[in-house]
Parts: structure tokens; C-alpha cells; sequence
């Protein structure tokens, strides 16, 4: 009987934790919710920024993260299609994909801070840029590569090698496998691992605070040098340092709803895929 | 029949959501017999030797109805301790899992938290039960070593000494020969025919000249209704020479 | 001339996936390669000192960042002193004992978990735990709820989704069939988690501790919000809870703050907080790339 004492003992201890875990995730949005709820209005999204974010709506905040994560996203896409091709066709040699892959996990290691640093040494100074919509893209286009490679990388793995060998017994050159067989079947790949990509380039503060975001006085960008956008993150950040004005505070928790309410939609949308993966795992 | 049979199944019903797998299974297995279940794949041979200890538990979304006995206890009862149960009706699967520790410890992995005997004596019931499934001469040697070095069929042996340790009542075979080659399936049908009399064994086989030289009795499932069931039961010799041939 | 057609593709898709790769490269090892580079006036100015100096004052040249790594090993070892065990029982739980039907909601809040902005941690930081961090040192008279205790709790809550996840990833690996098998010797469930799944886990689950511990280390906005940015933090004695309840500084809420852009026009301050993003850099990298062997060796057999 202490066998089973010790069994239930364990549940209930593992059990605790796993409650704790997604009690956190339900206070957190609760917290956020139930204090922003009343700030969000048709005005908060459309409106301009008042009163240093004591009055007024978030457009441009919103505009300008959207902009960052488009070029985010047209970044990141052609680098990734393009190393996981490397990876998944052109390279042959074993130990050369292993040495992609184990690249891709140390760039995704690589804390967001230092992205912001090396977008200010190359794009701010060395180029010019000041702070750029263009540079922040960039550097968030870098720092989700790791994310949106690997995602392509599994699905191009995941492709029965029967349809390369069908195609290639049919003559194709590789050229067309690629276009007609594997491009087709990886786009699920390159969207779910970009929507998980961006669902963390939007929260992101620490990449575009020093190269191209601003707190206020930006709309939107004509050009590339000086050129920066207002966005909802460092919009936070920046009134969180000065708590808490009352007045502000109830937009402010609103413009986090707004970001959390982003955040949370790219990683649901990402999320089937991201499931059935992990339960076919589970199955084998 | 004079002596109550071990184990005693009564119109059992599987059902996978609401897909049947077995329907209206009754079979009354004799103590100290070897018991052979023959017939296709998928006909939920495997499927009813894991209702025996309750391992289809483990299989989300499997329904069993009628009644299972178990020297007259129902096994399909709430209150039993189903881990204490397992102890009793061992089982050995088609594929040998060994653990990924040294070759003693893995003879020793059920009966250790059994708590049973005291610690020093663990070595002795490790020989005595690596004795009866054969295997002692070839890893008296190399206890200290990794399980997996061992042959598929040393393996296979080794699962059975495992399952010997706990001293089970009844041991399930799941088609423990299918994997190896002619030598080592001769040696397990060898240790098959030891075990007799001292403990009842349940064994599936594809094989029907396995069946016809190791079991006592036979039964052979068939689907009938789109659910597996069984067929026709008797001594191992009848039933096997009149059924049709049934793959392999 | 279809032929010449057709070969003109090929190169042509080959020799983008080739260029775009090579230039991601080239970014990385740029990223690295300036760190290096940059960082060499501080490295010159004052040697090892750089890494054992306790001052920091930039205006007298003097550049020291031992406060900054201790400020960041503390913060690191609190967050991951709780997240580990809570993150190893959650997964264990959700693996091993959880129905898959319930398991779909809590990896559904798990992944929701991961994806919340550190800004928005930051936040709650701010109106949440630091009142309540203030409550709980009142004993000890902390100066605000700014400590690097605050700082440490929050980054627990942010690592804990990292842990879990990684941990259940190793915790797939380990076979099914070997789970059966031991539940058909009759093991309890428990007993087959401790005896067989942690066992054969235990490689990966190190290494997804590892990859959290330097999530940890390189996390600058919400510990930039709680930490109190204070320099030139030195415990003495060495090893005390003290500065657990005082402000400090992290490597990355150094960099995070005003000084970076102040620091630009003077050489040798720049390089002195390059020099602070390469010793990041390099904690962070070894702690990958360790986490990454590991991992491997997981899978190998």
C-alpha cells in the first residue's frame, strides 16, 4: 500500500504544478483584461496619441508594429526558404546539415538585446539609417529566422521520400521538384512557423528600442533614413518606466490588451499545425 | 471440468469509440495449461490478452463489457489494484523492450519494488529466475552489462526472466516468437513447454505448427459481424487441422 | 533550347538558396565578429580586470563588470530555481498521467504561456509583484520592491513555459513500449516515471533546463522594469541572501538602458558595453551549445 500512497503523493505534486502553470497564464490575462477591457473603443484603435498616452487612441502605435512585422516577415521568408532548401536538398553531407541546424539553435539563443546592439553598430551608425522602420524589420527578420528555418526544415523533412523519388524517377530536374513538389507541400511549414515568428517579433521590445522605434512623433515612414515608426511595445515599455499617471494607466493597460490580444492570435493560429505534429509524435 | 479454470472469460466485448474489436469471447483457460489464441491479424487476439491484466487501461478510448474472471474474482472490478494484479498475470510482448540499464537490474525491475524479498537476496531470485528462462550460462558472466547488447533472442529471454521474477500465476505471450530467428524461437518454444504445469501461459501465435507443439488447447478467432471472436475451441491437434489457413 | 532553359533555372534557384543562406551567415558571424572587434579598446584598457573589476564608472574610465554578471547569475539561479521543479512536475504530470483530452487545453495554455510578451511581463512586474515583493522583505527594510528577488520571480514565470515544453520533448523520447513494459510488470505509474521515463530523459531534461537558464541570462525588458538599475552592487560577504533583497543590474538591463546611446561617442565606454554584450553572448552561446550536445546524445540511441 505504500506504493500506491507514494503514486498518489506524486500525482497530486506533479499535478499542482501543471495547475500552477496554467493558473499563471489565466492571472496574467486577467490581469491585463480586466484593467484594459474598458480603454478599448473604436477611437483607441483609430485615434492619435494625446497627452504623452494619457488621452487618445494607438493608431499609429498599431500601424507601426505592423509595419515592422511585414518587413519582419519579408525578411525572414527568403532566408529561410532558402536554408532550408540548403539544408533539405542541396546539402548531402550529413555532418554540414548538422552544422545549419546546430547555427539556426545558437542564433536562437542569442538574447534580443544583442540583435539591438548589432542593428545599431551596422544600420544607425555605420550606414547612416539613424532609427529606421527598415532596420528594426531587419533585425527582427533575423532574429525569427531560427523559428520560421526549423518549422520549414521538419515539414521538408516530413515529405514522404517517395514523391522525390517519383518525381525524380520522372526525369525532373531538381530545379522542378523543388518548384512542383516540395515548395507546395512546405508552404504549411513556412506559415506556421512564421506565425509563431512573428507572434514573438511583436512583442519584442529590445531590437527596435535603440534603431527604430520611437514614443512619439513618428507616422508613417516616407523613407528609410530617419525614419522611425511609434509601436505598441516600446509604447508600453516607455510609460510603464513613468507609473503610474492614473489617467495614462487605463490606456495603457488598454494598448497591452491590444498587443497581448496580437500576440495571442498569431500563436492560436500557429497552433493546429503545432499540435497535430506533436501528437503524431506522441503516437509513435 | 473438475478443477475451476484460472481464468474465465464470459461474453467479453471490446469497442474502440464505435468500432467493435472483439464481441461475445468466452474461453475458460485451465490452470497449468498453455492456451494457444490463433487466427488473422486484427482479429484482437493481442486486444484480449491485454483485458487479461488490464494493460488495455493504458489504450485511451477502449470500452470492455461482460465479465473476466480471475480465479473467480472479476479482474474488471474498480476496487481492484490493478498494478498488484499485473504482478500476477505477467506479460511478454512480440517485441522484446529490455530497459537501458545493466542486465540485472533489468531482471530485477519488476521484482525490486515489489519489496518482496529482502535486498541481499535479490541476486539469488535474479539467477533463479535467469535459470528458468535459460539464459544463465550465456550472461552469468555479464550481469554488469548493458541489456542491449544482448541478442533479439537473448532479449526475448531476458523479458521472460523479468516476468519470471515477480512469480506470475499466468503469463501472456504476444506473439513472443515472430521477431526471432528459427534458434532462439526453438528455445522459447522449448522453455514454453517447461513452463507447463507450473504456470499457464496464453499464447498468440501466427504459427500454426508452433500452436500445434506447444499448447494443450486452442482457440481459434475469426471476424464474424465486422468483430473478432472466437470460432471454434478444442485440443490443440483438432482444432488447428481443420481450420483454414490462416496467414503467418 | 528548352534544355538551356531548364538549366538556367536550376542554377538560378540553387544559387539564391546559396547566397541568401550564405549572407544569414554572414550576419551572424558579423553579429559575433563586431563584438570581438569592438570590444577590443576595453579588453586593452583594462585586461581580465574587465570580467573581476567590482566599479564600474564610466565617467573615470574605470569598467568593471563583476556586479553585473553576479546581478545576472542571482536573478538567473532564482528564476530557475523555481521554474525547474514546477516546470519538470508540470510536464511530468502532463506527459505521464494527464488523459489526452485534457492534455490538448494545458499544452493549448502552455504555448499561450510562451507567447506573452516580456513587456507585458514587465508590466505586471511592475503593478504586481513589486508591491508584493515589497510585502514579503518587509522584515528586512528593502528601499522599494525593486530587488533582484522581483526580477528573479518574474523571469521564473517567463522561463517555466521553456521548461516544460523542452522537458516533454524529452520526455517523448523515451519509447512507449518501454512504459508498457513496465506497467505490465506491474509498476505503478509513478514508479515507471521514476524508474524508466526520468532515467532516459534525464540528458534532455538537463539540457532544456540549460536552454532555460539562458533564456534567463539574456532577458533584458522585463527585468530592465523590476531590477532597480542599480551599479556597482557588490555582495560581501560573497555569499549571501542580502542582495536578494536590494537593487542591481543585469548584463542585459545594463544594455538595455540610456548609457548605450550615451556611450557611443567615447571609444573606449562603447567598447566597454560591447564588451558587456560579449560576455552575454558568450555565456549564453556555451550554455546553447551545451543544451544542444545534450540534447543529441538524447536522441542518439
Amino acid at each position: 500500500m505504500r506504493r500506491k500512497s507514494v503514486h498518489r503523493l506524486f500525482v497530486v505534486a506533479t499535478g499542482l504544478c501543471a495547475v500552477a502553470a496554467v493558473a499563471l497564464l489565466v492571472l496574467i490575462v486577467w490581469s491585463i483584461a480586466s484593467r484594459g477591457w474598458a480603454a478599448l473603443s473604436w477611437s483607441f484603435f483609430t485615434g492619435h496619441m494625446r497627452e504623452v498616452g494619457a488621452d487618445g487612441g494607438i493608431f499609429h502605435n498599431l500601424i507601426g508594429t505592423l509595419i515592422l512585422l511585414a518587413t519582419a516577415a519579408a525578411t525572414s521568408t527568403p532566408l529561410a526558404l532558402a536554408i532550408a532548401l540548403v539544408h533539405g536538398v542541396y546539402l548531402r553531407h550529413h555532418r554540414l546539415r548538422r552544422f545549419v541546424g546546430l547555427g539556426l539553435t545558437i542564433l536562437n539563443g542569442v538574447p534580443s538585446i544583442l540583435f539591438g546592439l548589432f542593428g545599431m553598430i551596422v544600420f544607425v551608425q555605420w550606414l547612416g539609417w539613424g532609427k529606421s522602420w527598415l532596420t528594426g524589420g531587419l533585425l527582427l527578420g533575423l532574429m525569427i529566422l531560427p523559428t520560421v528555418s526549423v518549422s520549414l526544415i521538419e515539414r521538408i523533412a516530413s515529405l514522404p521520400d517517395r514523391y522525390l523519388e517519383a518525381a525524380a524517377g520522372l526525369g525532373l530536374p531538381t530545379s522542378r521538384i523543388i518548384r512542383s513538389v516540395i515548395l507546395p507541400q512546405s508552404l504549411g511549414g513556412l506559415l506556421t512557423g512564421s506565425l509563431l515568428g512573428l507572434a514573438r517579433a511583436a512583442g519584442e521590445t529590445a531590437p527596435i528600442m535603440f534603431t527604430a522605434t520611437i514614443f512619439a512623433g513618428a507616422t508613417i515612414p516616407q523613407g528609410i533614413k530617419e525614419s522611425p515608426v511609434l509601436s505598441l511595445p516600446y509604447h508600453i515599455f516607455v510609460l510603464a518606466q513613468d507609473s503610474f499617471d492614473p489617467a495614462a494607466g487605463g490606456r495603457l493597460w488598454g494598448a497591452a490588451l491590444v498587443l497581448l490580444g496580437l500576440v495571442l492570435t498569431l500563436s492560436l493560429a500557429a497552433l493546429p499545425a503545432r499540435l497535430r505534429l506533436h501528437e503524431e509524435a506522441h503516437d509513435t | 471440468m473438475t478443477p475451476d479454470p484460472i481464468l474465465h472469460i464470459q461474453s467479453l466485448g471490446v469497442t474502440a469509440g464505435p468500432r467493435p474489436l472483439l464481441r461475445g469471447v468466452s474461453l475458460a483457460v485451465p490452470e497449468g495449461s498453455v492456451f494457444g489464441l490463433i487466427g488473422p491479424s486484427g482479429v484482437g487476439k493481442s486486444t484480449l490478452l491485454k483485458c487479461c491484466n488490464r494493460l488495455v487501461d493504458l489504450t485511451p478510448a477502449l470500452r470492455v463489457t461482460g465479465t473476466l474472471l480471475f480465479r473467480g474474482a472479476p479482474v474488471f472490478d474498480r476496487r481492484l489494484d490493478v498494478d498488484a494484479l499485473r504482478t500476477r498475470i505477467g506479460i511478454l510482448f512480440q517485441q522484446p523492450a529490455v530497459f537501458p540499464c545493466s542486465v540485472l537490474a533489468n531482471v530485477l525491475f519488476g521484482a525490486r519494488p515489489l519489496a518482496r524479498v529482502p535486498r541481499r537476496e535479490l541476486p539469488a531470485l535474479a539467477e533463479h529466475a535467469l535459470r528458468e528462462a535459460a539464459l544463465w550460462h550465456e550472461v552469468k558472466d555479464r550481469l554488469d552489462q548493458p541489456a542491449t547488447r544482448l541478442s533479439v533472442g537473448q532479449q526475448q529471454r531476458l523479458c521472460l526472466a523479468r516476468t519470471l521474477a515477480t512469480d506470475p500465476e499466468v503469463i501472456l505471450m504476444d506473439e513472443p516468437t515472430s521477431a526471432l530467428d528459427p534458434q532462439a524461437t526453438e528455445a522459447i518454444e522449448h522453455l514454453i513447454l517447461r513452463l507447463r504445469g507450473r504456470r499457464t501461459v496464453m499464447l498468440v501465435t501466427h504459427n500454426r505448427a508452433q500452436a500445434r507443439r506447444v499448447c494443450d488447447a486452442v482457440a481459434r478467432f475469426a471476424v464474424v459481424d465486422g468483430a473478432g471472436t472466437v470460432v471454434e475451441t478444442g485440443p490443440a491437434g483438432t482444432v488447428t487441422a481443420d481450420a483454414p489457413e490462416t496467414g503467418g | 533550347m528548352a534544355m538551356e532553359h531548364r538549366r538556367g533555372r536550376v542554377s538560378l534557384i540553387k544559387a539564391a538558396s546559396w547566397a541568401f543562406t550564405l549572407l544569414a551567415a554572414g550576419a551572424v558571424v558579423a553579429m559575433v565578429g563586431l563584438f570581438v572587434w569592438q570590444s577590443r579598446p576595453v579588453w586593452r584598457h583594462a585586461g581580465w580586470g574587465f570580467l573581476s573589476g567590482r566599479e564600474w564608472f564610466y565617467r573615470q574610465e574605470i569598467f568593471g563588470a563583476a556586479p553585473m554578471i553576479y546581478g545576472t547569475l542571482v536573478v538567473a539561479a532564482v528564476a530557475l530555481g523555481l521554474a525547474a521543479p514546477i516546470g519538470i512536475g508540470a510536464a511530468l504530470f502532463t506527459s505521464e498521467f494527464l488523459p489526452r483530452r485534457l492534455r490538448i487545453p494545458v499544452k493549448v495554455s502552455l504555448e499561450l504561456l510562451a507567447g506573452v510578451p516580456s513587456v507585458v511581463y514587465g508590466l505586471l512586474g511592475i503593478l504586481l509583484l513589486r508591491g508584493w515583493v515589497y510585502d514579503l522583505l518587509e522584515p528586512w527594510e528593502p528601499l522599494s520592491g525593486d530587488t533582484l528577488l522581483t526580477a528573479g520571480l518574474l523571469l521564473a514565470v517567463m522561463i517555466l513555459p521553456t521548461v516544460m515544453t523542452l522537458t516533454e520533448d524529452a520526455l517523448r523520447g523515451v519509447p512507449a513500449a518501454q512504459r508498457l513494459a513496465a506497467r505490465g510488470l506491474g509498476l505503478t505509474a509513478t514508479e515507471v516515471v521514476l524508474r524508466v521515463s526520468l532515467p532516459q530523459a534525464a540528458p534532455g531534461i538537463l539540457a532544456a533546463v540549460l536552454l532555460s537558464l539562458g533564456r534567463a541570462l539574456g532577458e533584458m525588458i522585463a527585468v530592465f522594469l523590476v531590477v532597480g538599475r542599480q551599479d556597482n552592487q557588490w555582495p560581501s560577504p560573497l555569499l549571501t541572501l542580502r542582495p536578494l533583497t536590494e537593487a542591481g543590474q543585469t548584463l542585459a538591463s545594463k544594455l538595455g538602458g540610456a548609457e548605450t546611446n550615451i556611450a557611443y561617442g567615447d571609444p573606449l565606454h562603447w567598447s566597454a558595453m560591447v564588451g558587456l554584450a560579449l560576455v552575454l553572448l558568450a555565456l549564453v552561446t556555451s550554455l546553447t551549445l551545451l543544451g544542444a550536445r545534450l540534447r543529441r546524445s538524447d536522441h542518439a540511441p
